[in-house]
C-alpha cells in the first residue's frame, strides 16, 4: 500500500457547517502575508484543494481550511480557507472551526475559562476569545475585519423570476443579499432544491448586470460570489433575530448561518437603521442552527462607511482523517457529478 | 475531559464510488449468522448508520461496509453494507473495498501473486479472489450470490414518463432496471439530476406495483435499488449504466421527492442482475465477457459461470471484477455534547426533510444559544 502526499485533516463542523482543518503534511507555503499564501496555493497548489474537496474524498458541502504558521508577529498562528469554487479571504465558520480545532487538539494552548488569541486569515488579522470548559472550545467569538456596503437597492433582471431589489455587501465575501419573499420563498427546508438553483441564477445575474464590486482598500480582492436569502430582522426581547440561506457556489446552502453572509446582512442593517452598535443579533440557518453578532465599532474602508463585526458559535471535532492518494488511483484529484455538485452558472474564479 | 466516542474506518474507492470500511465496529454486531447480523444491525445500529453516512461526516454518494468475523468454517470474513438506504447484505463495490483495506492494511493474511477468500453475507457465500502485486491489490474478482431475472421487459407504469418496459431482477440486491432510451434521457455526467429523479420514480413504482421475495431468505423482499442502462461509446465497453441510490422518503405524488444520488461505479451487485436479464433474453452466453461502464467511464468486467436455480428461478451464477484503492484512514469521533449525534441531512442535497434533521434541529434549540 502506498499513500501520496499524506496530510493530516482534522474534521470538524461549526453549527452544522463543515470546516475541517488540515494540521499537517503540506509543509511550507512561500508568501509574506497569509493572503500571499492563498494566492500561492490557488496558483501553484490546487491540487492539494481539489483532493480534498471533491468526491471521493470530499463533497460539495465540505470547506477545507490549512493552518500555518504566520509571519504576522501579532497572530499565533494562520490559516488559508479553501472552498468548492474560490479561496475566499474570510469565512466565520471555517474561523470557528479553526479556532476550536488548535485548542482541542492543543496545537494551540488552551486556558480556562478563556483563551484569547489571534489569527491570521487571508483577509487579515482575526481576534478570537474561547470559551473553554473541561478541554472543550463552547465558544468561539471571533472580531472580523471591516464589512461594508457595496450597495443598496440595486435592480437585477433574473430569468424565472423578473425584476429583483437586492444589496450588495462584503462581510470577508462578498454578497448578493436578497430577501427571500420577493423571490418567492419562505426559507422552509423543503424549498432547498429550488434555493440553490435560484441562489446560482440570481448571483450570475447580479454578476453580469451590476458593476463589479471592487473592495476599496484591496482591489485584488475578488466581487460577487455569494449571495444570502434573508426574510426581515424583528425584535424579540431586545435581540434581533432573523434567518437567512446562504447559497454557496457551485449551488447548496450553508449548513450554518455564516459568518462573513451575518457580517454583510450586518452592514447593511446598520446602513439602513436596523442595528445599532452592542446590540445582539442572533441569525438562524435554515438548518436551525445560530450565529451571534455584535456590531462591535465603526471604520471606515476607503470613504465607505463599515462597521467592524463579531461573530459568536460553536464547533465540533468530527473526524481524525489521513487522506493521500494511491500512485495508480485513477482520481488523484477527484470528481464531480451533477447530483450534487451542480454544474456551474458563471465563471468562477478557480476552475474545478 | 471530552468524552468522545470513535469508530475506525479504512476510506476506500472502488471504480470511484465510495466505501467506509469498518474496521474494529465488529463487537458491536450481534448475532450468530450473517441473516441474524443484518437483522441486528437493522434494529440496533441504524444511529451508527446516520452518524456515518449523514452530514457532517458523510454526504449523499458514501456507503460503508461493516467487517465482521465469518460465519462458516473456512470462511474468513463476513460483511453488512451500509448503504443510504439502510442495511444491506451484500454490494460489490462495498466488497472490493473492504477486501482492498484488509489486504493493503494487512489485517488479512494474503499471498502474492493470488490470494482467493471466502467472504460470508447474509445472502450467501461469495469466494473472491485478490490479485496482489507488491501489497497492492491490483484486481479484486468475486463469484456473486446465484442471480436470477424475475420479469424481463415488464411494462411498469410511472408517472410523467409513461409505461415503461423494465426488468425485475436479483444481483444480491433486487434491482428494476430500465433502458435510458425508453426515459428520454442521455447516459452521460451532465444528465446526472435528470437520471437520479427517473431512478427514484422507477424503483418506488416497482416497489408498490412488483411484490418480490427471495425464495431462500423471506426478510429480502423489496426492490431496493433502480439501474438506467444504455450502449456506451466507449469502444472497449459493453454497455454503460447508473444505479440509483435512494436518499430519502419518495412519494410519486410530489417530484420534489424525486431525488436520489448515483453509484459512481459501474455497481457490482447491480451488473450481477443485469448480466442475469442479458442471459434470460440470449444476448449473454456463458463465460463471455461483460464489460460494464460507469459514468465516470470506471468499469467492472463481469462474465457469467454457470447456471443453477433458486427456488422457482432459472438462475446465473456471476463473476465480477473491479479494483478499489485506499483514500485514506479516518477516525470518526462524536463528542458527547455534538448536537447532531445522528447527523443531519437538507433538503437541497437529500431528500426532503427526514425525522433525523427534524430531531436534529429539535436537539440544538433544547441545547440553547450562545
Amino acid at each position: 500500500m502506498q499513500l501520496n502526499n499524506l496530510v493530516d485533516v482534522v474534521g470538524c463542523h461549526a453549527a452544522g457547517e463543515v470546516g475541517d482543518v488540515v494540521v499537517g503534511g503540506v509543509g511550507n507555503v512561500p508568501g509574506e502575508t497569509m493572503f500571499d499564501k492563498r494566492n500561492y496555493l490557488q496558483n501553484h497548489r490546487d491540487d492539494l484543494r481539489l483532493r480534498l474537496l471533491r468526491e471521493p474524498r470530499g463533497n460539495v458541502i465540505r470547506n477545507v481550511n490549512v493552518v500555518l504558521p504566520s509571519n504576522n508577529p501579532k497572530a499565533l498562528m494562520g490559516y488559508v480557507i479553501m472552498e468548492s469554487t474560490e479561496y475566499p479571504t474570510m469565512s466565520g465558520s471555517n474561523t470557528i472551526c479553526v479556532a476550536t480545532v488548535l485548542l482541542e487538539t492543543g496545537m494551540l494552548p488552551m486556558e480556562e475559562p478563556v483563551t484569547r488569541f489571534t489569527l491570521e486569515a487571508p483577509a487579515g488579522l482575526i481576534d478570537v476569545e474561547c470559551q473553554c470548559r473541561n478541554g472543550k472550545v463552547t465558544s468561539v467569538r471571533f472580531v472580523n475585519q471591516p464589512a461594508f456596503v457595496y450597495q443598496l437597492d440595486a435592480t437585477i433582471d433574473v430569468p424565472g423570476i423578473g425584476t429583483l431589489v437586492v444589496d450588495i455587501a462584503w462581510g470577508g465575501m462578498c454578497y448578493v443579499i436578497v430577501d427571500a419573499a420577493s423571490a418567492g420563498f419562505k426559507l422552509d427546508p423543503t424549498e432547498g432544491r429550488e434555493l440553490r438553483v435560484m441562489g446560482e441564477r440570481i448571483k450570475a445575474a447580479a454578476i453580469e448586470q451590476l458593476a463589479p464590486a471592487v473592495h476599496p482598500v484591496h482591489p485584488e480582492y475578488p466581487g460577487i460570489t455569494n449571495l444570502s436569502f434573508t426574510n426581515p430582522p424583528e425584535r424579540v426581547d431586545g435581540v434581533v433575530r432573523a434567518r437567512n440561506a446562504v447559497v454557496v457556489s457551485p449551488g447548496r446552502i450553508d449548513r450554518s448561518p455564516c459568518g462573513t453572509g451575518t457580517s454583510a446582512r450586518l452592514a447593511v442593517m446598520h446602513a439602513r437603521g436596523q442595528i445599532g452598535a452592542g446590540e445582539h443579533f442572533i441569525h438562524e440557518s435554515i438548518l436551525g442552527t445560530t450565529f451571534d453578532a455584535v456590531v462591535e465599532s465603526t471604520t471606515k474602508q476607503g470613504s465607505i462607511d463599515a462597521i467592524i463585526p463579531s461573530i459568536a458559535g460553536q464547533a465540533w471535532i468530527t473526524q481524525l482523517i489521513k487522506v493521500g492518494f494511491d500512485p495508480t488511483d485513477p482520481f488523484p484529484a477527484g470528481y464531480t457529478l451533477s447530483d450534487t455538485w451542480l454544474e456551474p452558472m458563471y465563471a468562477y474564479e478557480t476552475t474545478a | 475531559m471530552i468524552g468522545r466516542q470513535t469508530i475506525n474506518a479504512v476510506d476506500v474507492h472502488a471504480a470511484g464510488e465510495p466505501g467506509r470500511v469498518l474496521i474494529g465496529s465488529h463487537l458491536h454486531v450481534k448475532g450468530a449468522t450473517m441473516a441474524e447480523r443484518l437483522q441486528y444491525c437493522r434494529e440496533h445500529l441504524d444511529d451508527l448508520r446516520l452518524l456515518l453516512l449523514h452530514e457532517p461526516r458523510g454526504y449523499p454518494g458514501l456507503c460503508a461496509v461493516l467487517i465482521l468475523p465469518p460465519e462458516h468454517e473456512g470462511s474468513d470474513f463476513g460483511i453488512v453494507v451500509v448503504e443510504q438506504g439502510g442495511f444491506r447484505p451484500m454490494s460489490g463495490s462495498n466488497l472490493i473495498c473492504a477486501v482492498t483495506a484488509l489486504v493493503e492494511t494487512g489485517t488479512l493474511p494474503v499471498t502474492e501473486p493470488v490470494t482467493t477468500l471466502r467472504v460470508d453475507t447474509a445472502v450467501g457465500i461469495v469466494d473472491v479472489r485478490a490479485d496482489i502485486v507488491g501489497g497492492k491489490v491490483v484486481r479484486v474478482t468475486f463469484d456473486n450470490v446465484p442471480a436470477f431475472a424475475v420479469a424481463v421487459d415488464y411494462p411498469l407504469e410511472l408517472p410523467e414518463y409513461g409505461t415503461v418496459p423494465v426488468d425485475i431482477v436479483f444481483g444480491g440486491q433486487f434491482f428494476v432496471q430500465a433502458k435510458a432510451v425508453d426515459l428520454g434521457i442521455e447516459l452521460v455526467p451532465g444528465s446526472a439530476h435528470h437520471l437520479v429523479r427517473a431512478g427514484a420514480v422507477l424503483r418506488t413504482a416497482a416497489q408498490q406495483c412488483f411484490p418480490v421475495q427471495h425464495p431462500l431468505n423471506p426478510d429480502i423482499n423489496h426492490v431496493a435499488l433502480s439501474m438506467i442502462h444504455g450502449p456506451s461509446p466507449t469502444p472497449w465497453a459493453s454497455g454503460r449504466n447508473t444505479v440509483i441510490v435512494p436518499n430519502g422518503a419518495v412519494d410519486l405524488n410530489d417530484p420534489l421527492t424525486w431525488t436520489g444520488v448515483l453509484d459512481r461505479s459501474p455497481c457490482g451487485t447491480g451488473t450481477c442482475g443485469r448480466m442475469a436479464a442479458l442471459h434470460a433474453r440470449g444476448e449473454l452466453a456463458l463465460g463471455e465477457e461483460f464489460v460494464h461502464e460507469s459514468l465516470l467511464g470506471t468499469t467492472f468486467t463481469g462474465s457469467l459461470k454457470d447456471v443453477t436455480r433458486v427456488g422457482p428461478y432459472e438462475a446465473v451464477l456471476p463473476s465480477v471484477s473491479g479494483r478499489g484503492w485506499i483514500i485514506g484512514f479516518n477516525q470518526c469521533v462524536l463528542d458527547d455534547d455534538d448536537p447532531f449525534p445522528r447527523g443531519y441531512t437538507l433538503g437541497d442535497l437529500w431528500g426532503p426533510e427526514t425525522l433525523a434533521s427534524v430531531a436534529a434541529r429539535t436537539a440544538w434549540s433544547l441545547k440553547g444559544e450562545n
